[in-house]
């Protein structure tokens, strides 16, 4: 995949720069901060716990009781390298609760300022890394994966109710991970910009706060590119076709949007 | 508009890969204890003196309004410092209608109460002494007897700087104390270290806790057995009591309970928010063939009835073999660490 072959060369420079969080010897000339906002939305209006319904392309309707999920391994790839500007990369696991505000941004203190043409993110955790007990915090969050189901940790858990074929209350928990040992986290890539003509971009600036929202379309993960009928799936921890399908539609679900818009 | 396209002036050879910005990182192994690293609290930091000062504290009926009733007389250690009565008997004989919570990592749990309606354990300890069917009485006399006790004062001021008696200080102390009710010796966690081996039940048990067909490790979460969330087991299809609604006010909260860690769940009956079942058993019973669809109910659970089944359907081995495994979470050393009885003199 083409963001995973991205992914070694900086791998090395990591390597050889003694990773990212180490003392700094000599401080960058200029850096400014990158806040992450993360918004969930289903189609135009703000995502709502129980209460609202939805509908996706299955022609389920469904209420949303629970989203949490980890993103991790942030780059931001500099649109030109003329000037010496480098990418910025973060190497580290970040988890998001929707009902937790606290947790629904990101913040990169050190961004050296540059314009950045590309940002590319893990949703979940790839294999290397995601291993038992290597993050604590998620582990008290509930986030954990069974070791013999392929350990490590869960990418989202996603919940609610929905109304079934034949009528009543059923529910859904699309939980997404490791499952079966096999890596189905997912490496996305954002148009930064996706109203300006041509532009991807943000600049980061000295010294100033550079905000940038990135949204999920939760109706996305049941809709494009498969359909996901909730009738056909239960506990899905086990199940590798609903991974598989899931894993592409997750590939659609972001975007980023102006916060000032 | 907070993002400047094209505005900033690219500073040249900046260094790459700077900027972690504390967030979870791979770097935070776990303590040899097992448990996450303990969270740090800059507000009120553990010291010995305020250890000592908070377990004389929480075992001692001054706290009370005619002096009769200790933190501890409800939060007794023996039972992982929960209630073996239903309900607990206030000092004027009248019960409350929820079962005493046990008091097992606290310093782990970000929110207190079934219902999560006090942030902090600090916040906690000011509830149990005022409420009218608990302690029944006004802080400022609490605060009053404290001081005027002869040996409290000098207490005081080993723990805080100065002798000075307040309602904050008496809480801090108390928190520092129960801060200290660190359980992580189990069998399992020895079996964890390799110290010791599981029985076959006690390794079907284990297998079958941390499987999607149980769901248990969804909200008993390894290693603290709880994820400190609010869950509606399905227990009542109308809720009588609201739960964490109370503190919310959120409608979907409605029914919502705090997971409670399974850590010497084996001593700990009754179970339940109300402690309406007396055995793990009687647990097990609702698991298996008793859950309601209940309007909020958690889906974990429910998607385990959307085929019309009432629960997880366990056989009587796989009962057998998860109670195996529920005992083994009991930590004799915890329940018999004399540092946290009370105090010898
Ligand atoms: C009359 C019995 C009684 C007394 C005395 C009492 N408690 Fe409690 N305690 C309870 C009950 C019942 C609950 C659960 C109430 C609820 O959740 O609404 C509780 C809950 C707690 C919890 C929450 C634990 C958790 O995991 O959520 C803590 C901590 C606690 N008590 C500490 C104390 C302290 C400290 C004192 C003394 C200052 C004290 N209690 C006195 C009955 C008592
Ligand atoms: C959806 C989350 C969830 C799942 C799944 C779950 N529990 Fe619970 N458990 C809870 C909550 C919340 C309570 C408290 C409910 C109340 O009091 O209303 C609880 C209570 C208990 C208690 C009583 C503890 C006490 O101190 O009162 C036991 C024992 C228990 N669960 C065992 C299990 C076992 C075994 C499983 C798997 C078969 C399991 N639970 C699955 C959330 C869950
Ligand atoms: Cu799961």
């Amino acid at each position: 995949m083409n963001s995973r072959a991205r992914l070694l060369p900086l791998a090395v420079l990591l390597l050889a720069s003694g990773l990212g969080c180490s003392d700094k010897t000599t401080e960058p000339v200029g850096t400014g901060t990158v806040v992450i906002q993360f918004s969930h939305v289903v189609g135009s209006a703000d995502l709502q716990i129980g209460g609202v319904s939805y509908v996706n392309s299955s022609g389920n309707e469904y209420t949303v009781s629970n989203l949490e999920y980890v993103v991790s391994d942030f780059e931001f790839h500099v649109e030109s390298t003329a000037n010496g500007e480098e990418d910025f990369a973060w190497e580290g696991v970040h988890y998001v609760t929707e009902d937790d505000a606290a947790t629904k941004t990101l913040t990169f203190a050190d961004v050296p300022a540059a314009d950045y043409g590309e940002m590319h993110f893990v949703f979940g955790i790839a294999a290397a890394k995601n291993t038992d007990g290597a993050f604590p915090e998620l582990d008290t969050a509930g986030m954990a994966w069974p070791p013999a189901m392929g350990g490590g940790y869960h990418y989202m858990r996603h919940e609610g109710l929905f109304v079934p074929t034949g009528g009543g209350t059923a529910s859904y928990t699309t939980h997404l991970g490791p499952s079966g040992g096999a890596d189905y986290s997912i490496p996305v890539t954002i148009a930064l910009d996706a109203t300006g003509p041509g532009r991807h971009g943000f600049a980061v600036a000295a010294g100033e706060t550079t905000t940038v929202v990135l949204q999920m379309d939760v109706n996305q993960w049941y809709t494009a590119p498969n359909d996901y009928d909730f009738n056909d799936y239960g506990a899905i921890m086990g199940n590798a076709a609903a991974q598989a399908l899931l894993q592409e539609n997750g590939a659609t679900v972001w975007s980023s949007v102006d916060p000032g818009a | 508009m907070i993002v400047r396209w094209k505005l900033g002036i690219v500073v040249a050879g900046a260094l790459a890969l700077a900027g972690c910005s504390g967030e979870t990182g791979p770097s935070d192994t776990p303590n040899d204890d097992g448990l996450p690293p303990m969270p740090e609290f800059p507000d009120n930091p553990t010291t010995p003196g305020g250890v000592d000062l908070g377990r004389r504290l929480f075992h001692d009926p001054v706290l009370s309004g005619d002096g009769t009733q200790s933190c501890a007389d409800c939060h007794r250690q023996a039972f992982a410092f929960g209630d073996p009565r239903q309900f607990s008997f206030g000092i004027h004989g009248d019960a409350g209608t929820r079962n005493a919570s046990t008091i097992v990592n606290p310093a782990w749990q970000t929110s207190q109460f079934w219902d999560g309606r006090a942030a902090t354990l600090e916040d906690q300890a000011v509830s149990p002494v005022q409420n009218p069917i608990e302690m029944a009485a006004d802080w400022s006399v609490v605060v009053a007897a404290v001081a005027a006790d002869p040996d409290y004062p000098a207490a005081f001021a080993a723990a805080f700087g100065t002798s000075e008696v307040t309602q904050e200080r008496i809480v801090r102390a108390i928190a520092q104390f129960e801060r200290g009710f660190v359980s992580a010796d189990s069998k399992f966690d020895r079996e964890r270290r390799g110290e010791v081996a599981f029985s076959a039940a006690e390794i079907r048990g284990r297998d079958l806790f941390f499987s999607e067909e149980a769901e248990c490790f969804h909200c008993h979460a390894a290693p603290l057995f709880t994820d400190g969330r609010f869950h509606d087991i399905g227990l009542d299809l109308d809720p009588p009591d609201e739960g964490r609604a109370a503190a919310t006010g959120v409608v979907f909260d409605r029914g919502k309970f705090k997971t409670p860690s399974l850590r010497n769940v084996e001593v700990s009956a009754p179970y339940m928010h109300d402690g309406r079942f007396a055995t793990l058993e009687e647990v097990l019973d609702h698991y298996a063939a008793g859950i309601q669809r209940s309007p909020n109910l958690d889906p974990v659970l429910g998607v385990q009835l959307n085929g019309g089944a009432t629960g997880l359907g366990f056989t009587p081995e796989q009962r057998a073999d998860l109670i195996a495994f529920l005992k083994a979470l009991t930590d004799p050393s915890f329940l018999q660490n004399p540092d946290l009885g009370p105090p010898s003199s």
